[in-house]
């Protein structure tokens, strides 16, 4: 991959919160742990992991919402087929912070309280373009009605406020309004986990074509790698703050390397009755280990069902790229 | 005979927007020993169904209406508040989506558990806590000895999932409902605790209803599948005959578009046009017709009944088409 | 979208729109009828011909309800519409639930017929007796129907404390002033009351609050701990005295005005001796300087306002509460977090996004704090500490009257008729408050 297809590098991400425990002292809540990855351009990088493993976290991280430790979020903000320009927007000050957020953008997990429910549709939509004055008043209004004809709603709702439509149409709306500022880069955090099963597989279908259509490229977050893996180009695992396995998604449910990444494909439940019945589950003990404390050895070690005594209880794997666009944090798959 | 035995169930609620026809005539027959899967996404009713069921429905604003609601033989509408409260916790349990607020945040655990053997069973405190230890080490909790003064909130999720389904079996129930218990859960959990109530049924025999909308979880854990759209029951049949030849369009149409970890993941996605019904202002005809593909006119104006098909599987549909070949299997 | 088809066995049909005003004020005239109906008792020497006014008023208004109950309403065939393009905001939405609480709309109804009454005899008695500001305006004795009936500050020795009648509806006080329009004119300074206190709480309050909330971190605590510091001071004490003091000073420039006014006259014509035993006689050789200082405040600084702006600095601090804990959820909800990521600055969140949110429970608070703030007035008044002759509040008008009463003159209209008032208006306030509290309740629609 040469770096002009590149659009975002993150390298060495911290994200560490200091947090009362019930003791009265403080200590160190470490949400992500190093995380690495790069996008590139047009494609879908999917961030799938259980509650508690830092991929909000990390979204947040590179959008300045919450402060990171350590690490560079680098963004391309060159033309696609032009030389790279790279800034790196977690040292950005606040002037060129907002000017670099109109190249990244986001759409969120809860359709019912990711719109202000005071304000119309329109005003909704029109908001980032006021902000960066953005064209006259009739251009940003009949940019507005474009945008919502462009994600499907019908643009005489344009007056009507968010609660008057469904959670589907609400979903819509927060993607007409990352649209806005045309960015390169939209982060999705959870986009239709709150969403009725059966308009599901209509905003992941709106999502698809924007991109083919917008060139857009996408950090899709779900913990449902059902829904992950069909939208995204490649797949990264991440558990308890730091990614385990890094690979394409057909590769990861074909070939899962990481023993974490196996025992939640086997968890997740098929719609075929033949299919369960056969399937070999791996069903892991215990719960998530407390993300505070201090991280000797593999996280995963506790519950791993290969753990090499020793090897793994003792040093921090780290994620090396082991075949063609295969990356993994595991000590069994040491090249 | 059958456990429970519900038929032509109709609740009704008057809103401020009209009248919400939240179930409109459902008819279910629970065999005992038997899992029973309810499908459906927000809004069809499942939910509702079994609050009426046990009788949690207040009756104003809710209206109930029903030809038999048969448990164990006994009809649940002749008994008194009483006798309903002697019912809940006792032979009938139920265990809810989300264990945060089903657990009293300032009792502990263990004032929690023995309150419905001290209640329904007549038990003392010593025995009531020999029980309750039993059962906290049979749903996996360890070290259920030092847990017992804990409160939920010093549980985590899955555990706390554990000490509700523990609460719910306390008085060996014979019929155990599940209303959507690991929607709000991580797919790892959600794997232990389905694994926990398939051991339970196995050692106990507790005829289990599964309520849920993630039709994978129902494949995997339901003998029977009941779909249910807009507050009716669209289709009925056995899990593997459901899968393999869904009958009604709603139900095709769901196995298609909803994302499988099996499919190749540059296909294209299937959807189902339109949004989910509007129950106050349900169509006159079927309530699926708007989104359809199958519709023809007769489904615009006339509301289908259940029919009956070759091997107990039933559907609710006016239309001929052979959906046979339209779903891999 | 689909067009929604209303099945036929629908038991709840609509009202067709247009009754939905005219019933409203039908409710309004059968509670008027009832209140004229009490006041019209006492009122011993009333002609056949106002008792037989009352009792049509009365007739019209049963036929009148009778004939809506039995009026067929139209069921709604016809398939219902789609919604109008223009959207309801969530307020609209909040005034159409309102409308359809009975209780509240008619209190809010008997409430705006009240203030216009009051505001209505100012401006009468205004308009009739022009210089009635002024305590020393000689007042000649008119007998107009609107000089009799509005005219607060008329006074009629011979008239004094007769019972309500045809002349009076309310009666008279111990200087024959008319108590129906001293009522009103009450309730002209309670209403004000109510408004600049509520309005001096409301800004401090929410402005406290909401920079507060939003800020956060060190600047959070220690504002928050002003207010936790005020909390606990008694208010009450504090209140009486400032106005004592208030009261202190008017009194002591009421008494020496003149003097002042005497000595500076004499200064000014040079006339030092005359000026300095003016001073002797009185005991001012050496406070004359406080004495000048608080004629100057009392001429320029009215008590009334001062009382205002005491209630109003007591009542800011649960609404700064109020108000700070909606900024701090409102903060963590996704739609800021939303701003944020398009660019939006702070100032442009706190105002566009955070307190339009804001505006419910402020409004519920302030309907909650108005009765509060009238009764501390009403209190203060008691106490002789409030407003002064010949102004007068409801309370002051209870107080007065209180004093009168014993078992040998029982001049209950002194009193009943101001206390009546009062309890119309807190009443309906207390409706109002519960109406729009059940109204922006934030319950989603689906």
């Amino acid at each position: 991959m040469s770096d002009q297809d590149l659009v975002l590098k993150v390298e060495d991400l911290k994200v560490h919160f200091n947090i009362k425990n019930k003791q009265g002292g403080s200590e160190v809540l470490r949400a992500v742990e190093g995380v690495s990855f790069e996008l590139k351009q047009g494609e879908t990088l999917g961030l799938v992991g259980e509650s508690g493993c830092g991929k909000s976290t990390t979204a947040k991280a590179i959008l300045r919402l919450v402060p990171s430790q350590t690490g560079t979020a680098r963004l391309n903000l060159a033309e696609p087929g032009k030389p790279s320009h790279w800034v790196d927007l977690l040292q950005l000050k606040a002037w060129d912070l907002r000017e670099c957020r109109q190249s990244i953008q986001m759409i969120f997990q809860d359709p019912y309280a990711s719109l202000n429910p005071r304000m119309t549709v329109g005003d909704i939509i029109e908001e980032p373009l006021k902000i960066y004055k953005r064209g006259s008043s009739s251009d940003r209004k009949f940019q507005v009605r474009s945008l919502m004809e462009e994600v499907g709603l019908d643009p005489a709702f344009i007056r009507r406020y968010p609660h008057e439509f469904s959670g589907g149409q609400r979903q819509r709306i927060g993607i007409a309004r990352a649209l806005a500022l045309n960015p390169k880069v939209i982060i999705c955090d959870e986009p239709v986990s709150a969403l009725d099963v059966s308009i599901r597989s209509q905003v992941l279908n709106l999502l698809r074509e924007l991109q083919e259509k917008r060139g857009l490229s996408y950090i899709f977050i779900a913990h449902d790698l059902s829904v992950v893996k069909r939208i995204s180009h490649r797949v990264a695992v991440m558990y308890l703050g730091k990614i385990v396995e890094c690979a394409p998604s057909d590769t990861i449910y074909k070939n899962p390397l990481h023993p974490y990444t196996q025992a939640l494909l086997s968890a997740i439940p098929i719609p075929n009755p033949e299919i369960e019945s056969q399937r070999q589950r791996i069903v892991l003990e215990g719960d998530l280990p407390s993300p505070t404390r201090e991280r000797i050895g593999c996280d995963f070690s506790g519950r791993c069902p290969e753990v090499i005594e020793g090897r793994c209880t003792g040093e921090i794997p780290a994620l090396i790229e082991n075949e063609k666009d295969h990356s993994i944090a595991c000590f069994l798959h040491e090249s | 005979m059958a456990l429970l035995e519900v038929q032509n169930l109709k609740t009704h609620f008057h809103t401020q927007d009209g009248l919400v026809r939240a179930v409109d005539g459902v008819s279910l027959n629970v065999e005992a020993g038997k899992t029973v899967g309810i499908v459906g996404e927000s809004g069809s009713g499942k939910s509702v169904t079994n609050m009426t069921i046990l009788g949690l429905v207040p009756t104003p604003p809710g209206i109930i209406d029903a030809d038999a609601i048969l448990f164990e033989g006994q009809d649940l509408r002749s008994l008194s508040k009483e006798q309903l409260r002697k019912l809940r916790g006792n032979r009938i349990a139920m265990v809810f989506q989300d264990p945060m607020t089903s657990l009293n945040p300032f009792l502990t655990i263990e004032d929690q558990l023995t309150e419905p053997l001290l209640i329904h069973k007549g038990q003392n405190m010593d025995q009531a806590r020999q029980r309750v230890l039993q059962l906290l080490k049979e749903v996996g909790i360890p070290d259920p000895q030092s847990r017992l003064k804990d409160y939920p909130h010093q549980f985590s999720g899955g555990m706390r999932q554990r000490v509700m389904m523990a609460m719910a079996l306390v008085c060996e129930p014979s019929l155990l409902i599940c209303d959507e218990p690991t929607t709000a859960l991580d797919v790892t959990i959600q794997a232990q605790i389905l694994e926990l109530l398939k051991r339970i049924q196995k050692e106990h025999g507790t005829t289990i209803i599964f309520i849920t909308h993630d039709l994978g979880v129902a494949a995997g854990f339901c003998d029977e599948i009941y779909v249910m759209y807009a507050g009716r029951i669209v289709e009925h049949a056995q899990t593997d005959e459901l899968f393999k030849t869904p009958l009604h369009p709603y139900t095709a149409s769901l196995l298609k578009s909803v994302p499988r970890l099996d499919q190749e993941a540059s296909e294209a996605f299937v959807t189902i046009q339109g949004s989910p019904p509007d129950l106050t202002a349900l169509p006159a005809g079927c309530s699926f017709q708007p989104r359809c593909d199958h519709a023809i006119s007769r489904c615009e104006t006339e509301r289908p009944t259940l029919e009956e098909r070759e091997g107990n599987h039933s559907r609710q549909c006016s239309c001929f088409v052979d959906l046979r070949g339209e779903v891999k299997s | 979208m689909n067009i929604p088809i209303q099945t036929d066995d629908v038991p709840m049909r609509k009202r067709p729109w247009g009754e939905v005003p005219f019933a409203f004020l039908v409710n309004l005239s059968w509670f008027m009828s009832f209140i004229v109906g009490i006041i019209l008792i006492p009122i011993h020497d009333l002609p056949i011909t106002a008792w037989i006014a009352w009792g049509l008023w009365f007739a019209i208004n049963l036929s009148v309800t009778l004939f809506l109950q039995t009026k067929r309403m139209v069921p709604l065939e016809a398939p219902v519409s789609k919604k109008e393009i223009q959207g309801t905001s969530l307020f609209k939405d909040a005034i159409n639930r309102l409308k359809q609480n009975q209780l509240a709309t008619l209190s809010a109804g008997v409430l705006i017929l009240m203030m216009i009454c009051c505001f209505g005899q100012s401006i009468i008695a205004k308009a009739i007796h022009p210089d009635i500001d002024d305590p020393k305006s000689i007042v000649a004795l008119e007998n107009s129907f609107l000089s009799i009936h509005f005219d607060h500050t008329r006074l009629n020795k011979e008239e004094s404390f007769s019972p309500p009648s045809t002349r009076h509806w309310f009666g008279t006080d111990f200087a024959g002033r008319d108590i129906f329009a001293r009522t009103l004119y009450g309730g002209t300074i309670s209403f004000l009351v109510a408004l600049v206190a509520t309005i001096v709480s409301l800004i401090i309050g929410v402005s406290w609050g909401a920079i507060s909330g939003y800020t956060g971190g060190k600047t959070d605590h220690y504002m928050m701990r002003f207010v936790d510091v005020l909390y606990g001071l008694p208010f009450m004490f504090l209140i009486i005295l400032i106005m004592t003091l208030v009261n202190g000073v008017h009194t002591t420039a009421s008494q020496n005005r003149d003097i002042v006014t005497q000595y500076e006259d004499f200064l000014a014509e040079g006339k030092t001796e005359e000026a300095d035993k003016v001073l002797q006689e009185n005991e001012l050789t050496t406070n004359l300087g406080t004495v000048k200082a608080a004629i100057w405040l009392d001429n320029n600084i009215s008590p009334v306002f001062v009382m205002f702006i005491a209630i109003g600095l007591v009542s800011w601090l649960t609404m700064a509460r109020i108000t700070r804990g909606q900024v701090l959820s409102l903060k963590q909800r996704e739609f800021i977090t939303a701003a944020k990521t398009i660019g939006a600055g702070n100032m442009r969140i706190i105002f566009l996004h955070i307190v339009p949110n804001l505006l419910g429970p402020v409004i519920i608070y302030t309907t909650l704090t108005i009765p509060t703030v009238m009764l501390t007035e009403s209190f203060l008044s008691f106490l002789g500490l409030g407003i002064s002759e010949p102004q007068c509040s409801w309370g002051s008008l209870a107080s007065a009257g209180w004093k009168e009463i014993n078992v040998i003159k029982p001049y209950w209209w002194l009193v009943a008729y101001p206390t009546l008032a009062m309890f119309l208006t807190l009443f309906s306030l207390n409706f109002i408050g519960d109406g729009l509290r059940d109204a922006l309740d934030p319950k989603m629609k689906r």
